[in-house]
C-alpha cells in the first residue's frame, strides 16, 4: 500500500512538463509544435506491475511533453524516445538510437524513495528529480550522438554535466528540485565499491552527487549556498573545501563545451521560448526543497 | 546507469579519422635522436635551482637528463596560440600542474623524489616492472597529464566530462603514439603507481569521494582500457595478468575509438603532420628506461 501511494504521489507530481498546466506560460509551451525531428513510443509492458507506471506516464503524455522541450533543437537526423520494459534498469543507447527509458528504472527510483524516506515532500522531490535527470542524461547521449560531438573524459560523467547543465536553465525552483532531488537519489543509492567494481565504464553514485552538486554551485553559487562547505560536522552531505572552489571552473567548462558544440544546433528564438516557459507548477512543487 | 555508446563514424570525421590513424600506431622505421627535432619556438624552459638541499640530486638528474629539452622538442609538432613555460621547482608540496593564468606547466621536486622513492629497488614484486620503468613510465605519464590540462586551455578544447579524467586519457593516448616499447614502459608507470595508491575504504564517509580526481583504481583501469584498446596485441599480456576485468576490456575498442575521434577532432588540427611523423620516429628514451 505505502509503495501504491508513493508511486501514484509520484506520477502526479511527475506532470510538473506543462501541457496541461493553468498557467499562460505553460499554455504558451503547450501550443509549441511538438518536434518533427523527436518521435516517441509507448511500449506496453508486458509485466503487469509496471502497468501503473505505463498507464500513467502515457495518460500524462509525459514523451510528448519532452517532444515540445526539444523543439529548439535543430536535429540533423530522427530521433527516437520510447518508454519500454527492458529486463534491466537501463538499455545503453547505441548509435543511431533509440533512446530507451525502462520502466525499470523508474520502478528502481520509486523503490530507493520509499525506503530511504518516509517525508512525503523529500518522496516528491527525489522522484521527480530523478526522473527528469535520467531523461536528460539519456537523451545527451543521443545528442553526443546525432551531433557528432567529441567526448573528453568519460562519457556516463559528459551525459551527467550536460543534464546538470541543463537543470540549471530554468528557474530556481527547477533546478533545487532536480539537482537536489537526483543528489538525494544517489545519496540514497550508494553503494560499496571495492576491487574490480572500480573497473566500471560509470562512476560510482557518490561521485556522481557530488559532480551534481558542483555544477549546481558552480553555476548559481547563491542559490544553493546551503552546499557550501562549512566547518563542523553536518547532517547534510555539501561540497568539500578541496572541491567547491573549482565548481564555478567546472560548470563554466561543460558551458563552454555545450556553447561550442551543441549552440549552434539550437534554434535561439525558441530556446528563449522553453527557457520562460513555467515548467514547474506551484501545486507540483515539493515543499521543503531548500 | 553506465555504459559506452556504440562506437560511430560518421563521415564527417572519417578525414580526420584518417589522418589520426596514420599518425596513431605509425611503427617508426628510422629511428632519430631528440636532438635533431627543432624545439618549439613558443615553449621555453626553466630549472629552478631548489632551495632545500635534499633536492640537489633530484635538479641536477633533471637537468642532466635534459627532461625540459626533450619535452621542447617532443612538443614541436603543436602549433601553439599561447607561449607555454615548461618549470621544474622545489614547490613546497608533492605536486604537478599546469596553470591556466601563467600558461605554465611545473613539476615540483617533490613530486619527482617521491616517484623515485617509491620505485622498486630493481623490479617489482611480480618481476614485471623494473624500477627504471617505474621511474620514468610514471614521470612522463605524469608530464602527459598535465599536458593534456595544458592542451586543454590553450586550444580551447571542448571537455565535456570531467577534465582529470580527460587529462588521464590524453596521457594514455599520447603514449600510445611512439613505439611499443615505449607504450608498455609507460604504461607500466602508470600501473606501477595507481596500484600503490588505496582506494576508499567501504566505511568511509562520502566526502572521500568528493575530489574531482578519479579513484586511483578507476585511473588505473581506464588506464589499462586505452593501452588495450588502442593496441591489443602489445597490451594483451597485461590483460592476461588479470590486471583489468573482462567486463571493461570487452569495451576498450569502443573507448579508445572514442577517444581518437575526439582528439581528432579538437587536437588534430593544431598539430604539424609532417614534424609530427619525425617526433614519433624518434627515440625518446634511453635503452635502460625501456628495460
Amino acid at each position: 500500500m505505502t509503495r501504491f501511494v508513493a508511486a501514484a504521489r509520484f506520477l502526479f507530481a511527475f506532470i510538473y512538463i506543462a501541457a496541461n498546466s493553468p498557467s499562460a506560460r505553460a499554455q504558451e509551451l503547450a501550443s509549441t509544435a511538438t518536434s518533427a525531428q523527436v518521435r516517441i513510443s509507448y511500449e506496453t509492458p508486458s509485466d503487469e506491475k509496471f502497468r501503473p507506471i505505463y498507464d500513467a506516464l502515457k495518460h500524462r503524455q509525459v514523451l510528448e511533453r519532452l517532444q515540445r522541450f526539444l523543439v529548439p533543437l535543430r536535429l540533423p537526423k530522427v530521433l527516437t524516445v520510447e518508454l519500454m520494459q527492458c529486463g534491466t534498469e537501463t538499455k545503453p543507447y547505441e548509435s543511431g538510437g533509440p533512446v530507451v527509458i525502462c520502466y525499470e528504472l523508474i520502478q528502481r527510483i520509486v523503490d530507493v524513495t520509499i525506503q530511504n524516506t518516509k517525508d512525503a515532500n523529500e518522496q516528491t522531490l527525489i522522484m521527480d528529480g530523478t526522473f527528469v535527470q535520467a531523461v536528460l542524461h539519456e537523451v545527451a547521449y543521443a545528442v553526443f550522438d546525432v551531433l557528432q560531438v567529441p567526448i573528453w573524459g568519460r562519457e556516463d560523467d559528459a551525459a551527467d554535466r550536460v543534464a546538470a547543465l541543463t537543470m540549471m536553465q530554468f528557474s530556481d525552483q527547477v533546478a533545487l528540485t532536480t539537482i537536489v532531488g537526483t543528489a538525494k537519489f544517489f545519496e540514497y543509492s550508494k553503494r560499496a565499491w571495492t576491487g574490480g567494481d572500480f573497473a566500471d565504464l560509470g562512476s560510482p553514485e557518490a561521485q556522481r552527487f557530488y559532480n551534481y552538486l558542483c555544477i549546481a554551485y558552480g553555476g548559481d553559487p547563491l542559490t544553493f549556498q546551503f552546499l557550501a562547505p562549512r566547518p563542523g560536522p553536518s547532517k547534510v552531505a555539501r561540497l568539500t573545501e578541496n572541491r567547491a572552489p573549482r565548481c564555478e571552473g567546472e560548470y563554466r567548462q561543460v558551458q563552454r563545451a555545450f556553447d561550442l558544440r551543441i549552440m549552434p544546433f539550437v534554434d535561439p528564438q525558441l530556446l528563449v521560448k522553453v527557457k520562460a516557459s513555467q515548467w514547474l507548477l506551484q501545486d507540483e512543487i515539493p515543499g521543503g526543497t531548500k | 546507469m553506465s555504459r559506452t555508446r556504440a562506437t560511430r563514424c560518421p563521415p564527417a570525421v572519417v578525414l580526420g579519422l584518417a589522418l589520426v590513424t596514420s599518425v596513431v600506431l605509425a611503427t617508426p622505421v628510422v629511428a632519430q635522436t631528440w636532438e635533431s627535432i627543432p624545439a618549439n619556438p613558443r615553449v621555453e624552459i626553466e630549472y629552478v635551482a631548489p632551495t632545500s638541499a635534499q633536492f640537489e640530486s633530484v635538479y641536477a638528474s633533471l637537468k642532466q637528463r635534459k627532461i625540459l629539452e626533450e619535452l621542447q622538442r617532443l612538443l614541436a609538432p603543436l602549433r601553439l596560440p599561447h607561449p607555454l613555460r615548461l618549470v621544474t621547482k622545489q614547490c613546497g608540496q608533492v605536486n604537478a600542474f599546469y596553470s591556466p593564468s601563467s600558461r605554465s606547466l611545473t613539476i615540483c621536486y617533490e613530486l619527482v623524489a617521491e616517484i623515485i622513492d617509491s620505485a622498486p629497488q630493481n623490479v617489482s614484486e611480480d618481476g614485471f616492472i623494473t624500477r627504471q620503468a617505474a621511474i620514468i613510465g610514471n614521470l612522463i605519464g605524469v608530464l602527459l597529464h598535465e599536458g593534456g590540462h595544458m592542451l586543454f586551455d590553450m586550444l580551447d578544447v571542448p571537455v565535456f566530462g570531467r577534465e582529470e579524467d580527460a587529462a588521464d586519457q590524453t596521457a594514455s593516448f599520447i603514449a600510445l603514439q611512439f613505439n611499443k616499447d615505449v607504450a608498455r614502459t609507460i604504461v607500466k608507470g602508470f600501473v606501477y603507481f595507481w596500484a600503490r595508491e588505496k582506494d576508499p575504504a567501504v566505511s568511509a564517509s562520502m566526502s572521500v569521494w568528493s575530489d574531482e580526481h578519479g579513484m586511483a583504481s578507476q585511473r588505473m583501469y581506464s588506464a589499462l582500457c586505452l593501452a588495450y584498446g588502442g593496441d591489443p596485441q602489445t597490451f594483451q599480456e597485461f590483460i592476461d595478468r588479470g590486471w583489468l576485468p573482462k567486463k571493461r576490456a570487452d569495451h576498450c575498442d569502443q573507448e579508445f575509438t572514442q577517444l581518437k575521434l575526439a582528439f581528432a577532432d579538437t587536437v588534430l588540427p593544431f598539430i604539424d603532420q609532417e614534424l609530427m611523423a619525425r617526433v614519433q620516429q624518434t627515440q625518446w628514451l634511453t635503452a635502460d628506461e625501456l628495460k
